[in-house]
């Protein structure tokens, strides 16, 4: 009877645990992505709010009427641009994560490889740039690229170039941006996995024989699997619907789906086709998270 | 602690005896040099002008307390340290500079450091494959292997699936499958628990003589060295302080701080009155008097450390018959009886203030209980067995 009692009362305190994620959850994540999904059904009117509703009351017969529109996700197919910015988001969210895990990999490694010590202070250089806004930072690299900014004086100061070189308003100013940008998100959870790593698996590689490039392919990189993914995924499905570093570095070099659907939303105040926009990326997305879910736990058995 | 001091030849005939099991199974004398070895880190010296010949297909143990440097010079060996000062000839090659991958010994770390996402057959045969081992051979090499440390069925399995004392010898296999011609065995046995300590060193001693490799053990556990090795090289702070067969090092030992460090040790200050030959009188605490034999000339009045092994005591009921005059025979009370099964450990209180432990074999099967705490008894000891250093 106590044992029962017990057990009850255990499952209540784990519920009283869970609920606040859950509550959180349902309020700010599921409750809002079902008025999208509404509004995706719905058709753009003048009006405020500027679609129309989805239930009529047709006081004659006495029904509600629900509308489900799924004009808005053909529109989606028919026009080129919206595949050609899911598409072009992909591509440079691929790329972009390429190159962080290029760039970071390296850096993580050198990090969690220094000096007990020392360690602390590089992590906080690694974190330093979040203290300031990412607004900041992204006109900054204006500055640096653009045609009379410190890249092209510098190079011409050298007499490397004649002319300015055109960087800003390109996919390259672009790739920087946005590697600029989430470096970090590749750099820590990689960090966190290769400072984990025991030292003594690399002596014994390197006892039985195994030169210093051989220990790293055959330990090292298959042992932060996990950091390679996690920190690949931070990086991956933000820049699949990054808006602000395109939109004020990229010009029209680079057809992105987070610009489509600021005009979607603000210019064209179509709200319809911004959600379906919407929905269908997270739908996209929500391919690598499975992926990556299903990775997670074949790694668990 | 006084470091030097003179060594007692207690039985005479240990030295000869360990030389010639030795030259039966051993081979070349000097296989392993170092000479006068240094490493420092920073201002700390780790291991200070370390001279020792290790032969081939001998079991050799660093004996020592952490921090004592014998760690690290096992880890110069294996060329994971540079060499601050001195040399190590491994086989006739001088070992500085040479990459650890290019060193014909393997190591078995105290952590195992099994690759955890290798099943058992890939750990094992890891080593070979880096060799550029034939797939085919690295399949039966691998494979026998497994055999002989038993672990054949567990060849899937990731060391995760694994009990320790099967790790343990996962990493024994993956060393022992390329065939090294040294061994180095950090904390060996470490990680198991008593019953799994004594099995796996049989096995380990099996395996050495099969394979005729040489052994290098680092070890803190004197019981440990004592079981395995030929030879004991016991370190202090960085310095070899004795090497010698375990039988020398227990029975003779050249300084006080071995004969405490190797086994449990009855210690007394005194104060020589006499000595005619061999045969000295040392007075020690409270007025005692001990019968000490031994071969080393000490002056009247010098100050000395008297010490005797707790085995080599005995005990007696207090009107028992009295001791023949070579033997020390001395009156007091028992405070403490540890039975232990095989043996039984009594504390003595001697009349003289000073308290000795005692070790008894429980030769005979008895549930009489002779001596109980509180028992006025009497502690003997033979002269020969009683050790004497300069103070």
């Amino acid at each position: 009877m106590t044992a029962l009692l017990r057990k009850s009362r255990d499952r209540l305190g784990r519920g009283f645990v869970l609920l606040p994620p859950f509550l959180w959850m349902f309020l700010f994540f599921l409750v809002p992505f079902l008025f999208v999904l509404k509004i995706s059904f719905s058709e753009a009117i003048i009006a405020s709010p500027p679609f129309a509703p989805l239930f009529e009351y047709d006081p004659d017969e006495g029904v509600v009427r629900a509308v489900l529109r799924f004009f808005n996700y053909g529109y989606l197919i028919d026009d080129d641009l919206y595949l050609r910015a899911y598409l072009n988001s992909l591509k440079v969210a691929a790329v972009s994560t390429v190159i962080c895990l290029l760039i970071g990999y390296p850096m993580a490694l050198a990090i969690a490889r220094s000096p007990k010590a020392r360690q602390p202070l590089l992590l906080v250089l690694i974190m330093l740039p979040f203290w300031t806004s990412l607004l900041i930072r992204v006109y900054a690299w204006i500055g640096i690229l653009r045609q009379d900014g410190v890249v092209n004086n510098i190079l011409m100061g050298l007499g490397v170039i004649d002319e300015p070189l055109v960087l800003l308003q390109t996919v390259f100013a672009t790739y920087v941006g946005i590697v600029y940008a989430y470096l970090p998100f590749m750099i820590l959870p990689l960090y966190a996995v290769l400072e984990k790593q025991d030292t003594s698996l690399l002596e014994a590689a390197r006892d039985l024989g195994a030169r210093p490039i051989v220990t790293f392919m055959s330990v090292t990189l298959p042992l932060s699997t996990t950091g390679i993914i996690a920190g690949s995924m931070l990086v991956f499905i933000p820049v699949v619907g990054e808006f602000v570093i395109p939109a004020l570095l990229s010009g029209n070099s680079t057809l992105m789906i987070g610009k489509v659907l600021w005009t979607e939303f603000f210019s064209n105040r179509d709200w319809p086709v911004a959600s379906a926009v919407a929905i269908v990326m997270l739908v996209v997305l929500l391919i690598p998270i499975m992926i990556f879910q299903n990775q997670q736990s074949k790694e668990r058995n | 602690m006084p470091a030097s001091g003179p060594a007692f030849p207690v039985l005479g005939d240990t030295m000869e005896d360990a030389a010639q099991q030795a030259d039966v199974k051993l081979g070349q004398p000097d296989f392993i040099q170092f000479k006068d070895v240094t490493k420092k880190f920073g201002d700390f010296t780790a291991v200070q002008n370390v001279s020792l010949d290790i032969r081939e297909g001998e079991i050799f143990c660093l004996l020592g307390g952490s921090g004592s440097g014998k760690s690290t010079l096992l880890r110069m060996l294996a060329g994971f340290e540079t060499i601050t000062d001195g040399r190590i000839i491994l086989d006739g090659e001088d070992v500085a500079g040479v990459p650890p991958e290019r060193l014909p010994l393997n190591m078995m770390f105290q952590s195992y450091a099994l690759f955890p996402h290798m099943s058992v057959e890939r750990n094992v045969g890891y080593g070979l494959r880096r060799d550029g081992v034939p797939k085919a051979e690295i399949a039966t090499r691998v494979a026998e292997t497994l055999e002989l440390v038993k672990l054949t069925d567990f060849a899937k399995r990731k060391p995760s699936q694994l009990s320790g004392g099967q790790r343990q010898r996962v990493a024994l296999a993956r060393c022992i499958v390329k065939k090294p011609k040294v061994l180095l065995l950090d904390e060996p046995l470490g990680a198991l628990d008593k019953k799994l300590r004594e099995e796996t060193q049989q096995e380990l001693l099996n395996i050495q003589r099969t394979l005729g490799l040489t052994f290098i053990i680092v070890t803190h556990d004197q019981e440990e060295a004592m079981t395995m090795a030929d030879r004991i090289g016991v370190m202090n702070l960085g310095q070899i302080v004795q090497v010698g067969p375990p039988r020398e090092l227990y029975e003779q030992p050249n300084s006080l701080f071995i004969a405490d460090f190797v086994g449990a040790l009855n210690r007394f200050d005194g104060v020589v009155t006499s000595q005619v030959g061999e045969n000295a009188q040392v007075r020690v605490q409270n007025g005692m008097t001990l019968k000490i034999l031994s071969p080393y000339e000490f002056n009247e009045g010098e100050r000395v450390k008297v010490t005797a092994r707790p085995e080599k005591l005995s005990v007696f009921p207090a009107d028992s018959n009295e001791a023949p005059t070579a033997r020390n025979a001395l009156q007091g009370q028992v405070t403490f009886v540890g039975y232990m099964g095989d043996q039984t450990d009594y504390r003595v209180m001697l009349d003289g203030g000073v308290e000795v432990k005692i070790t008894e074999q429980n030769h005979h099967m008895s549930t009489k209980i002779a001596i109980r705490t509180g028992d006025k008894v009497r502690v003997d000891w033979p002269a020969r067995s009683t050790a004497l250093y300069s103070a």
